[in-house]
Order: C-alpha cells, then sequence, then structure tokens
C-alpha cells in the first residue's frame, strides 16, 4: 500500500493505493488519526487505485467517517471499483460514505 | 477434469498475500476455461474477500497468544465450482456466535463477508479447524440471504462476541 494526502483550505485529498487491510492499517492509522484529530471539514478518500480492501481496512475509513462527523466535518470516498467496491456495496457502506458514486452508478 | 492446488503457509499477517495470490491464479485458470462466463471479475472479487477474512481470522484470532502454526491451504477448481479449503491448528469459534455488523462497523465484519461472498460455506471445528468455501462459477453473487451461510458442523463451542475464537477445542 501506499497513500498520499494533499491539503487544500480546509480540505483533504486522502489517495490511497495498493491493499487496504490488516497488514497494512497500521501504517497508515497515525495519518488517519491525524485527520481525525485536525479537525478538516472535508476528507475525500480517492480509492480509484485500491485493489484490494479487508474488514480491518473497511474499519480504518468507518472510524475515520465517524470521528471527522463527530467534529462537525464530513469524509466521503470516491473511484470504488472491483473487489473494494464488492465490499463497501455488501456493507451498505456505498450509500454512506461514496453517495456521489453511488448516485453514478444508479 | 479438475485441479487440485496445494499450499502451506505460516498463520501470520505477512504472510497472507501468498494465500491470496494464489487463490487469485486458480481464480484466473478456472475463468481460462470459461471465457464465455462474464462475471469473471466479480467472482474474483468474492473469493478473494472471503479467503482474506478467513486468513485473517486464522491469523489474528486461531493463533493469537502463541506462535504462529500452519495453514493449509487446497484449492479444487472444477468445470462449474472452485473450492478453498482452509485448515489451521489454533482456537477454534463458533461462527453462528458472531453477531450481524451494524449500519458502520468498524469491526466484526469477517464471518459476515465470508458468508456472503461464498455459495457454500461450512465449518468444523477440531484439530484441524476446516474451513470450506464453495464459488459456483458463472454465478454472480454470494448466498441468497446475506450473512446466514455461514454452517458449523460438530460440536457447538461458546462464543466470544465480536472476537471469533475461543479455547475450547484445545
Amino acid at each position: 500500500m501506499t497513500y498520499e494526502t494533499t491539503r487544500a483550505n480546509e480540505g483533504c485529498v486522502l489517495q490511497i493505493r495498493g491493499e487496504l487491510d490488516a497488514v497494512s492499517v497500521p501504517e497508515i492509522r497515525g495519518t488517519l488519526d491525524r485527520l481525525a484529530a485536525d479537525g478538516i471539514k472535508r476528507v475525500i478518500v480517492d480509492l480509484g487505485d485500491l485493489r484490494l480492501i479487508d474488514s480491518s481496512g473497511v474499519g480504518a475509513l468507518v472510524s475515520l467517517y465517524k470521528r471527522v462527523g463527530a467534529l462537525g466535518g464530513r469524509v466521503s470516498v470516491r473511484g470504488l471499483r472491483d473487489q473494494p467496491l464488492a465490499i463497501f456495496r455488501l456493507l451498505k457502506l456505498d450509500r454512506v460514505l461514496a453517495p456521489e458514486d453511488a448516485v453514478a452508478a444508479a | 477434469m479438475g485441479q487440485v492446488i496445494k499450499l502451506e503457509v505460516v498463520g501470520e499477517l505477512e504472510h497472507r498475500d501468498i494465500a491470496l495470490r494464489t487463490v487469485s491464479a486458480a481464480c484466473r485458470l478456472a475463468y481460462a476455461r470459461q471465457a464465455h462466463i462474464p462475471e469473471a471479475r466479480e467472482t474474483l472479487a468474492y473469493v478473494m474477500s472471503a479467503v482474506g477474512e478467513a486468513f485473517n481470522n486464522i491469523a489474528v484470532h486461531g493463533y493469537r497468544g502463541g506462535p504462529a502454526g500452519m495453514v493449509e491451504i487446497c484449492i479444487a477448481v472444477g468445470p462449474s465450482r472452485l473450492a478453498v479449503e482452509l485448515r489451521d491448528y489454533g482456537l477454534s469459534f463458533d461462527p453462528r456466535s458472531v453477531p450481524m455488523p451494524d449500519e458502520l462497523p468498524e469491526s466484526g465484519m469477517g464471518v459476515f463477508i465470508i458468508s456472503s461472498m461464498m455459495d457454500e460455506v461450512e465449518y468444523r471445528p477440531g484439530h484441524p479447524n476446516v474451513l470450506r468455501l464453495v464459488k459456483r462459477l458463472g454465478v454472480a453473487g454470494g448466498s441468497s440471504h446475506l450473512g446466514s451461510g455461514l454452517e458449523a458442523k460438530g460440536e457447538r463451542t461458546e462464543g466470544e462476541g465480536d472476537d471469533l475464537r475461543n479455547d475450547s477445542s484445545k
């Protein structure tokens, strides 16, 4: 897994590539914690180049969604496809975390 | 004529990718013979998701608190189905004790993902624990009712909620 954050104004784009799973989540947890604690109003998580996600990866993103939301911000996911899209759809998280993608696919 | 692929890896998360890459290659082998089936990518996503969660459970829960044992993986590629069997020698668990994930889950999704993504799921606690996953080729989607497809075989064990495994088989 590789990732990078790009900040602009009060927002941030977090791009995650490769695999977000039980092995790689610890590598990105510090970044997620900082995003959640900084009071950023808008976080876009770009998963267009994510090949695989497991329940640990989903849990990390849901945790970010909850923590940013608790401080009045918003997290959304974009670019879901293949295996990550299947997981998000199964858990019905695409409608919550990726509403723009869900509408586009409807 | 079917093919059987066998793999034995250490039950640690760092070795999960080896297992998944092998299963992925087996899926591609299965579909290489059935190029007319359009659901290949979807099926690959389902099988990879289920096997990944199963391996996580073994590494994180089954072999917790001690040196990791081995995970024996047997992949049977047939003309109409792909079967993956995982055997481990760690702690057993009762899949029926695991609650459904909530609306915004941060954990406890593994069993739900496994049972939803596969067409047949059977778990036999013991020494070894045996988890058998079957995906019918050319059939999109998982079990008809999400989350209830994981059936435990053998003696029922007591669960520990979100923590999937217990010591009852040891």
